[in-house]
C-alpha cells in the first residue's frame, strides 16, 4: 500500500527532476558545483575514505559536491533527524519519569512539613492544656508533648536531608522551635513552683510559635506544593517529542522522495522501514505521554488532593484544640481564641467535604461524625465558661474519660493521621506507577529511532555504492 | 559495504551533533529556588496614649456619695442592677498573674486566683450577693480594664487601677481603697537605680501599656518598652531585654516575690498612684454601694487584716486606709 501512493511520485519524476535538481539542494550544490566542475568528478574518487592529504575545507566540499555529494548531505539530514528525534523522545520520557519522582518526593515533603505543622500545634496544646491543671502535669499529657516534640526534631531533620532548599527555612524554623521549647521549659519550671511568671512564659511560647514559627511552616508547604505541581506539569510535557518526532518523519519521507526521484527507483526498503520506525516511535512516545498525563491527572484530582486535604483537616483540628486550652487559660478574654477555634473548625469540616475519590467517602462519614461528637464536647465546655463555671469548664476541658472533648479529639486525629498515611502511600504509588513505562518506552524510542537513522545510512549508502 | 560509501569526517560530524543534541536535552530537574524565609510578625507597637490631663474638677478622687446601708434593694432598678440580679454574680475584670494583688495559685485546688485585689473583688460580691464565691472572674491584661468596663464585659475592675482624670472620663471610679507610689525595680547589684542614672546610661524601662505608669515614664526620657502585663516586663527582664521595670510598689513587690535576683532600691515613691474599683460610667448605683463597703472595711479592721494578709512582709505595716472623698454630683 505503502509502495502504491508512494509509488506515484516516480512516474512523474523525469519531468520534475531538473526543477528538484535546482530546487532543494541546488541552493548549496549548484553554486558551489558549478565552478569547481572538474571537482564534481573528484568525489567519486575522494569519498571512499581514501584520505586526500589536502585541507579539511577541500575535504568537505569534495565530500558533499555533485550529485553523491548532494547524497550524503541529505542521508546525514535524515539520518540526523531521525537520532535527535530519538534523543529528544527519550528525554522527554525521562524526565517525565524524573519529573514523576521528584513530584513524590515534593509530596512527601508536603507531608512531611504539614505534619510538623500538626506537630507543633499537637504539642502546644498539650502544653497548655497541662497548664490549666497548674504545675502538676499529668504525666500522658506530659508524654505526648515529648512524643509530638521528638516527632518535629526528627521530622526537621529529615525534611532538611529531603529538600536542600528547604535547609535555609528549615534553619529558621528549628531556630523558632528552639526557642518555643526553651520557653516551655522555663515556664513549667516556674509552674512546678507555682509562680504566676510562668504563665506569662507560656503564652510567650504559644504566641512566638505562631507568628514565629507557622508562618515558616506554612511557606515551606507552599513552597513544595508549588513544586509538586510544576513537576507534574513537567511530566506530562509532550511539545518537544511531537515536534521533533513530526520533523524526523518529514525529513525520513521529503528524504525517501528525493531518493527515489534521483535514483528513478521505486522505493528504497531500508529508507521506508526506517519512516516506518520512526513512525512507530513516534505513536509509542505519544501514547506514554499521554497515559501518564491521563494517570497524573487522575491522581492530582482524587488522592494527591485528599492528601493535601488531610493533612489540612489534621493541622487545623490541632489548632482548634490548641485554641481552645488557650481560650480557658485567658479566663474570660479569650474570644480572639475562640474566634479562631471557630475558623479552624470551619477548615476542618470545608475540608472533610471538600475530600473527593471514591475510597475516601468512608474516611469522609467517619470524620465528619467524629468531629460534630467533638465539637458537642468543645460547645458543653464553652457554655461551662461562658456560664461563669470556669473551674468546671477546666476540668471537662482536662478530663480525658469517655465523652470527654480530650477522647473524642483524640479518636479523630486516630482516623485523620491514618487516613493521610493510608492516602500518602496511595497517592505516592499512583505518582511512582507510570516511571517503568516512561523509562522503558524511553529506551524502546531511542532504540528505534537509532536503528531507522542506521537503516536510512544504509539505504542512502546502497545508492551510494552505484556511483562508485 | 555500509562504511564505504562514509567518509570519517561525515561520521564524527554525525555523531558530534547528536552529542551536542543530547546534552542539551539533558535538563538539570529538581534544582528549585530557596524557600523563602516569611518575615517574622512583629507585634505592634504600642499605641501612644492620649496624654492625661492633670487637673479635672471635682479632681479624680472624688466618688460619688455612698449609700445609707447595703441594704441591696437601695440598688436602683436600672439595666445593670437588673441583669446582674439575673446573672446572680458579679464579674470582675482581674490580673491572673500580679503576685499578691491577684495571681492564679496553682498549688490550690482547684487552683484559684487571690491577692490583695481579688479580696476587695469577694468582699463587694460577697455584700451584693451574700455570697463571696458568686463571683466571676474574668482575667484581662491592665490594656483592656477600661474597654472591659467600656462594654459591659465585666461589672467591675479589681486589678491596681489608678484613679486619673482622664479615665473619669471614660469609668468610674470607687473612692481610694489603697495608695501605691511608683518605684523602679532592677538587677541586683545595679548601679543605675534611679530615672536619671538610666537615662544617662541609656538603658530601658518596662512598663505595661495602657498604664499610667508608662505614660508617666515616657516623660522621664528614658528608653521605653512595652509589655502585656508587669510579668511580661518580668520575663523581658529575666531575658536581659530590659533593664528595669517601673511599677507600683505593690506590683514590684510581687514580682521580687518570684526572682531573688530583683530588688526595688528603697526610694521615696515618684509619683502618687491612688488605687480604685472600677465600674461602667452608667453604673453610679453600684459604685454608691461599693463606696458604702469599703467604708465600713476601712473602718471595721476588714480592710486592714486584708492589708496584713499581703503586703505586711514586703511593704511593712499597715498605713492609716486611705481617707474616702466624696462630692462628685
Amino acid at each position: 500500500m505503502s509502495q502504491q501512493s508512494t509509488g506515484a511520485p516516480p512516474i512523474t519524476s523525469p519531468g520534475t527532476r531538473p526543477a528538484q535538481a535546482s530546487g532543494a539542494p541546488a541552493p548549496t550544490g549548484t553554486p558551489t558545483g558549478t565552478p569547481t566542475g572538474p571537482g564534481a568528478r573528484d568525489p567519486r574518487l575522494a569519498a571512499p575514505a581514501v584520505p586526500p592529504r589536502r585541507g579539511l575545507r577541500r575535504v568537505l566540499r569534495t565530500t558533499f559536491t555533485g550529485t553523491p555529494g548532494r547524497m550524503r548531505l541529505v542521508a546525514a539530514l535524515v539520518a540526523l533527524a531521525a537520532a535527535v528525534f530519538g534523543v529528544i523522545g527519550s528525554q522527554t520520557l525521562w524526565t517525565s519519569s524524573a519529573a514523576l519522582e521528584r513530584a513524590d518526593h515534593n509530596t512527601t515533603q508536603v507531608v512531611r512539613v504539614q505534619s510538623i505543622y500538626a506537630d507543633l500545634l499537637r504539642a502546644d496544646a498539650d502544653a497548655t492544656n497541662a497548664f490549666l491543671a497548674g504545675g502538676l502535669e499529668k504525666p500522658v499529657q506530659r508524654a505526648d508533648y515529648d512524643a509530638s516534640i521528638g516527632r518535629v526534631a526528627q521530622t526537621i531533620a529529615e525534611a532538611a536531608e529531603a529538600q536542600p532548599a528547604d535547609g535555609a527555612a528549615l534553619g529558621a524554623l528549628n531556630q523558632q522551635f528552639q526557642t518555643y521549647t526553651a520557653l516551655v521549659e522555663q515556664a513549667r519550671a516556674y509552674n512546678r513552683q507555682g509562680l504566676p511568671v510562668g504563665a506569662t512564659y507560656l503564652s510567650n511560647a504559644s504566641a512566638g510559635l505562631r507568628s514565629g514559627a507557622l508562618p515558616i511552616v506554612t511557606a515551606l508547604n507552599q513552597a513544595n506544593t508549588a513544586r509538586t505541581a510544576e513537576e507534574f506539569d513537567l511530566s506530562t510535557r509532550s511539545i518537544w517529542l511531537a515536534v521533533s518526532g513530526g520533523v524526523a518523519l518529514l525529513v525520513l519521507f521529503g528524504g525517501l522522495i528525493w531518493l527515489a526521484r534521483r535514483t528513478h527507483r521505486y522505493l528504497n526498503v531500508p529508507v521506508v522501514v526506517g519512516v516506518v520506525l520512526v513512525l512507530i516511535a513516534l505513536v509509542v512516545g505519544a501514547t506514554t505521554v499521554s497515559q501518564v498525563a491521563n494517570q497524573i491527572s487522575s491522581v492530582r484530582s482524587s488522592t494527591f488532593t485528599a492528601t493535601l486535604d488531610l493533612a489540612t483537616i489534621r493541622s487545623a483540628a490541632f489548632d482548634a484544640k490548641a485554641n481552645e486550652s488557650l481560650t480557658l487559660i485567658a479566663r474570660g478574654s479569650g474570644t480572639a481564641f475562640e474566634t479562631s477555634w471557630a475558623s479552624q473548625s470551619k477548615v476542618v469540616t470545608d475540608a472533610i467535604t471538600d475530600l473527593g475519590g471514591a475510597e475516601a467517602v468512608a474516611t469522609q462519614s467517619t470524620l465528619s461524625t467524629q468531629w460534630a461528637v467533638y465539637i458537642k464536647a468543645h460547645q458543653a465546655i464553652r457554655a461551662l465558661d461562658d456560664g461563669g463555671e470556669w473551674q468546671l469548664a477546666v476540668n471537662a476541658a482536662g478530663a480525658t474519660g469517655a465523652g470527654s472533648a480530650n477522647a473524642a479529639f483524640a479518636t479523630f486525629s486516630d482516623t485523620a493521621t491514618q487516613a493521610l498515611t493510608v492516602s500518602a502511600a496511595t497517592t505516592s504509588d499512583g505518582v511512582l506507577a507510570p516511571r517503568t513505562v516512561s523509562t522503558f518506552a524511553g529506551w524502546a524510542l531511542l532504540l528505534i529511532c537509532l536503528v531507522a537513522a542506521g537503516l536510512t545510512l544504509r539505504g542512502f549508502g546502497q545508492r551510494l555504492e552505484e556511483y562508485r | 559495504m555500509r562504511g564505504a560509501p562514509w567518509s570519517r569526517t561525515t561520521r564524527a560530524a554525525i555523531l558530534t551533533t547528536v552529542a551536542a543534541v543530547l546534552l542539551a536535552a539533558c535538563g538539570s530537574g529538581g534544582n528549585y529556588p530557596a524557600t523563602q524565609v516569611p518575615p517574622s510578625t512583629t507585634t505592634p507597637p504600642a499605641k501612644v496614649p492620649t496624654p492625661a490631663s492633670a487637673t479635672c474638677t471635682p479632681d479624680f478622687l472624688t466618688s460619688y456619695a455612698p449609700l445609707p446601708s447595703l441594704d441591696t434593694n437601695l440598688l436602683t432598678s436600672d439595666k445593670f442592677a437588673a441583669e446582674m440580679t439575673k446573672r446572680g454574680r458579679l464579674r470582675v475584670g482581674v490580673s491572673a498573674d500580679s503576685m499578691l494583688l491577684g495571681a492564679n495559685n496553682p498549688l490550690t485546688n482547684p487552683s484559684t486566683i487571690e491577692g490583695f485585689d481579688i479580696d476587695f473583688a469577694r468582699a463587694v460580691a460577697k455584700a451584693r450577693f451574700g455570697d463571696e464565691n458568686k463571683i466571676q472572674l474574668v482575667v484581662i491584661p491592665a490594656a483592656d480594664r477600661i474597654p472591659a468596663l467600656m462594654t459591659d464585659r465585666v461589672d467591675m475592675v479589681a486589678r491596681n487601677m489608678s484613679m486619673t482624670c482622664a479615665r473619669w472620663g471614660q469609668i468610674a471610679f470607687s473612692a481610694e481603697y489603697y495608695q501605691a507610689g511608683l518605684k523602679l525595680l532592677v538587677a541586683k547589684g545595679a548601679t543605675d537605680t534611679t530615672f536619671d542614672a538610666l537615662k544617662a546610661s541609656t538603658k530601658s524601662v518596662c512598663a505595661p501599656t495602657g498604664t499610667s505608669t508608662i505614660d508617666f515614664i515616657r516623660t522621664q526620657g528614658v528608653t521605653v518598652v512595652g509589655a502585656a502585663t508587669h510579668t511580661g516586663c518580668l520575663v523581658l527582664f529575666q531575658q536581659g531585654k530590659v533593664d528595669a521595670i517601673a511599677g507600683d510598689d505593690t506590683v514590684l513587690a510581687g514580682l521580687v516575690a518570684q526572682d531573688p535576683y530583683a530588688v526595688v532600691p528603697k526610694a521615696t515613691a515618684l509619683t502618687v498612684e491612688p488605687y480604685g474599683l472600677g465600674f461602667n460610667l452608667g453604673n453610679k448605683a453600684l459604685v454608691q454601694f461599693t463606696n458604702t463597703l469599703l467604708d465600713q472595711m476601712k473602718a471595721d479592721g476588714r480592710w486592714k487584716a486584708i492589708y496584713d494578709k499581703w503586703f505586711a512582709g514586703p511593704l511593712g505595716p499597715a498605713p492609716a486606709p486611705p481617707v474616702s472623698k466624696y462630692g462628685r454630683p
